[in-house]
């Protein structure tokens, strides 16, 4: 099974290399795409600048290092685009071609039709945006001479197996680490790195200090009926589907007073900031991996070098572990929380990226 | 203008009197509420003596949920085969283009692309002229992809309303306008399942007691300039007013949700 790690810098890529990853993966958004479409209408589905790369002389050197050490390096163009924007679009992918990128990971129909049509001799990664939820849509891409799909994160366990067994010609992948989104990335079309428009010099900054992980890390060890309590808004972290919405009956429900109070509260719960935790699949992955995916992803390209290290180095250690022993559930289980453990220095939230069965 | 009426539930057939020509039935959000067979041959009785045209709404599915809409699928080709597919699932269309051909497929609102989002209207004045456009239109008038949904049975696509409003440039395919609820964000991690109990977690495929049939909830906060409706697994906003432009639009077709079609 191979382990993708995220990027968005040149520094980051020895790194992560070194730690394990097999592939990498990384979005540009360059200064021509900003100034005409601003980052709410980003190339891909990272909206924020900090998430980017800036430049292509950048991937290039990128890519080098990675083919250098045998590192394939897909190329995130995950949006969903409008007809004016097809030139300026073929004028980025020229320039992600000609620095040597090996995939493109693409969710919009559209634009897997137009690739095509250009003969444009280049991997396709059908994207989590491309919302393959059974196995009808994998032979629908598959059709198309796709060379892998990205399932999306709301897929269980025993789903994901009935598709890649039905779908054997095509390569799955399969989210492990982080933004554990609780909407559907493909179906989602809230705007996020609003902020950065709106208050641009109080937002980049922290955002790439990483202001949000550590706060987001100090929320996880908490008592979970205190964390539970902390909404999104206060801190500045303003993503639509954190905020803390005041949350009422649109038509007055027929039930008691008390009743009525302990749905309300019941709703408001799913507006936390621990929502956004970054999710976790470690000890799922012996499961995944029988399950016929050939690939997981680490999500995080805007996190420091320094966590995407980590990361890495946390996964390739669970799914050696895999490899070198013969565990049962049970057993793996309670290894990959240790690993957990002394990796982050907490312990394992129960936050999980497949929680079906647990 | 054709003007249509959707309902997921088969008791709002009360809603449906003689302005409509057309109705929708089914659900675009959610494969637990997928029409049973029973309440589909209602459905059918009614449009049958009303003369009404029929679209069967489909939700995106896992395979466990193909496996549902096939008999659904099959009542229809076999005793409406003039009836439209709203399609929400790329799966469900090749499987359907397959087995029952001569059906009209309708793109429906999850696969039409539009940016939703209200909270454009906070940046309305802050980005650029090509970028609000960007915000009006939608994936389906790149011309490889109109001609690919004509190529593959599409007869029309289905819009929301849009608070920042809709562009269309030289549009190919007709179009339906859905008023007034128009959908944000979709999950299977539903926040609406297990409200009673408190049953419900943060990330997980929940017990369904549906709920979702019972409560509507209205989020309300200051950075998102409109409320938003939860219902069952989906937020929704809501948006009355028509663009006056519906002719240049394509769009031939006004669809009324007289409830949260959940």
């Amino acid at each position: 099974m191979k382990i993708l790690a995220p990027i968005n810098s040149l520094k980051d890529v020895k790194g992560v290399i070194d730690a394990g990853a097999d592939e990498i993966f990384c979005g540009v958004l360059s200064h021509d795409w900003l100034q005409r479409y601003t980052n709410v209408a980003s190339l891909n589905r990272r909206e924020w600048k900090a998430a980017n790369l800036s430049s292509f002389s950048e991937l290039q050197k990128i890519v080098e290092i990675a083919h250098d050490n045998n590192i394939l390096i897909n190329l995130a163009l995950n949006a969903l685009y409008t007809k004016k924007q097809y030139s300026l679009i073929f004028e980025q992918i020229e320039q992600f071609i000609s620095a040597g990128v090996d995939a493109l990971i693409v969710a919009d129909l559209g634009l897997l039709l137009s690739l095509k049509k250009r003969k444009i001799d280049i991997g396709i990664h059908i994207s989590t945006g491309g919302t393959t939820f059974n196995s009808q849509t994998a032979k629908f891409y598959e059709e198309f001479g796709i060379s892998r799909i990205i399932l999306p994160r709301h897929l269980q366990i025993q789903e994901i197996e009935r598709i890649t067994k039905n779908c054997p010609g095509i390569k799955f992948e399969a989210f492990i680490l982080n933004s554990g989104c609780k909407n559907i990335d493909g179906f989602c079309t809230f705007q996020h790195g609003v902020n950065e428009i709106i208050h641009p010099k109080a937002w980049d900054l922290p955002k790439r200090l990483n202001f949000d992980r550590h706060l987001l890390n100090i929320i996880r060890r908490l008592p979970p009926k205190l964390s539970r309590n902390i909404k999104a808004g206060v801190f500045g972290i303003d993503s639509a589907c954190l905020l803390n919405y005041d949350v009422s009956f649109d038509v007055a429900a027929n039930v008691g007073k008390k009743t009525s109070k302990k749905i309300l509260n019941n709703i408001s719960s799913n507006f936390n900031l621990l929502s956004g935790v970054d999710a976790c699949g470690a000890c799922r992955l012996s499961e995944l991996k029988n399950a016929g995916i050939y690939a997981v992803k680490i999500v995080g390209r805007n996190y420091s070098t320094e966590k995407k290290i980590q990361d890495t180095r946390f996964i390739k250690t669970v799914l050696t572990h895999i490899e070198e022993h013969n565990l049962t559930r049970n057993e793996f289980m309670v290894f990959t929380r240790n690993a957990f453990r002394q990796v982050y220095k907490m312990k394992c939230a129960h936050l999980c990226y497949y929680p079906d069965g647990m | 203008m054709e003007r249509a009426i959707f309902i997921s539930n088969i008791d709002n057939l009360k809603y449906v009197d003689s302005k409509y020509s057309r109705l929708y039935f089914g659900n675009e959000f959610c494969q637990r509420l997928i029409p049973s067979l029973e309440d589909l041959k209602k459905a059918a009785e009614f449009i049958l003596k009303k003369r009404m045209d029929f679209t069967l709404v489909t939700p995106y599915v896992t395979d466990e949920g193909l496996e549902v809409l096939r008999p659904i699928a099959e009542f229809v080709a076999r005793n409406l085969p003039e009836a439209e597919f709203v399609i929400n699932d790329w799966g469900v269309l090749r499987i359907l283009r397959k087995e029952f051909d001569f059906l009209k497929f309708v793109l429906g609102r999850l696969l039409t692309k539009q940016k939703r989002g209200p909270r454009i209207l906070s940046l309305k004045d802050k980005i650029f002229p090509d970028t609000i456009r960007h915000f009006k239109g939608s994936n389906i008038d790149v011309p490889e992809l109109s001609e690919f949904l004509m190529n593959n049975g599409i007869v029309r696509v289905e819009l929301d309303n849009l608070l920042q409003g809709i562009d269309r440039e030289n549009p190919s395919l007709r179009a339906s306008l859905y008023i007034p609820y128009n959908y944000v964000t979709t999950t299977r991690y539903c926040l609406t399942a297990g409200c009673v109990t408190g049953e419900n977690h943060l990330r997980s495929i929940s017990n369904c007691n549906k709920e979702c049939q019972k409560y509507t909830f209205r989020l309300r906060h200051k950075k998102m300039p409109v409320d938003l409706l939860l219902k069952g697994n989906t937020q929704f906003f809501k948006n009355n007013s028509l663009p006056s432009n519906l002719e240049k639009l394509n769009i031939d077709r006004i669809v009324y949700q007289p409830e949260i079609p959940i």
